[in-house]
């Protein structure tokens, strides 16, 4: 497919190689490449994830390929679950050595429902997928409060 | 063509793709390539390395479904089989090609052929 021809830019913003040029090009460039520096700094990758629900639970699949199981982590605090890569120490032949160990490789972030019953979360890791379940705590009963007499 | 239609028609390529070209990564030593396939929810059955015609080819195929009951609330995933072609010429030695899956990566070695291979000529 000719890339210019059915682009949604107009002509005459189109070069002859087909890249993109706008009055902005330059600015935009710079732009990009210090936001890129600075969150590149501080921010982790993020990774999809997909949320399926039955009637006991929710269940989280975060798609986290190759990873060891020891550097997986999942916290649960304040309604929010947050699954993170975290190298526990460098592995031989790994990748992605970690400037600081404490550092996380990849971190998302979710809020949870709030009736998660936080003591009974599981997980697996299988085919480099983390499965994180977060089962329901039962319906809480309306409880009527007798009055003694005096 | 009105500019609705060219919006309609835009390249932005089909809501469900047939496959899906997974991330990889190629690296090179003296006496093989290394090719790391990202294959996420793939299993060993769902695996398929071919060499044919000088071209390997990597299909993977998601068997996880929803189990009953389950319904989804959010997805970020596709359901697409992965597929990967790489054209490897006459630089591989294709009988001697090692696979390894693992947590879903494919780590292919792939050794180079004798012809390719770097050699040190001693100087006399």
């Amino acid at each position: 497919m000719n890339p210019i021809r059915s682009s949604l830019f107009p002509a005459w913003s189109v070069s002859r190689s087909g890249s993109r040029l706008s009055p902005w090009s330059g600015l935009e460039t710079e732009m990009d490449r210090l936001f890129a520096a600075a969150l590149a700094a501080e921010e982790p990758a993020t990774f999809p994830v997909d949320l399926y629900a039955d009637a006991a639970a929710t269940h989280v699949r975060a798609v986290l390929p190759g990873c060891r199981r020891e550097d997986l982590r999942i916290d649960l605090a304040d309604g929010q679950l947050t699954l993170s890569v975290v190298p526990t120490a460098p592995a031989a032949g790994d990748a992605k050595p970690a400037a600081t160990p404490a550092e996380p490789l990849a971190r998302r972030t979710l809020a949870v429902p709030e009736d998660t019953a936080a003591d009974q979360v599981s997980a697996t890791y299988v085919d480099g997928i983390l499965t994180v379940t977060l089962p329901r705590r039962p319906a809480t009963q309306p409880r009527r409060i007798q009055i003694n007499a005096a | 063509m009105t500019l609705f239609q060219s919006l309609l028609s835009a390249p932005t390529g089909p809501a469900t793709p047939a496959t899906l070209r997974p991330s990889h990564q190629l690296t090179e030593s003296d006496d093989a390539f290394a090719l790391t396939v990202q294959l996420p929810g793939v299993a060993r059955d769902g695996l398929d390395v071919t060499v044919e015609q000088d071209v390997l080819r990597v299909v993977g195929r998601r068997a996880w479904t929803p189990p009953a009951g389950w319904s989804a609330l959010h997805r970020e995933t596709s359901d697409a089989p992965f597929a990967l072609a790489v054209a490897l010429g006459q630089a591989v030695a294709a009988d001697r090609i090692a696979a390894e899956l693992r947590d879903g990566v494919l780590r292919l070695s792939l050794p180079k052929a004798e012809a390719v291979r770097p050699r040190r000529i001693a100087v006399t």
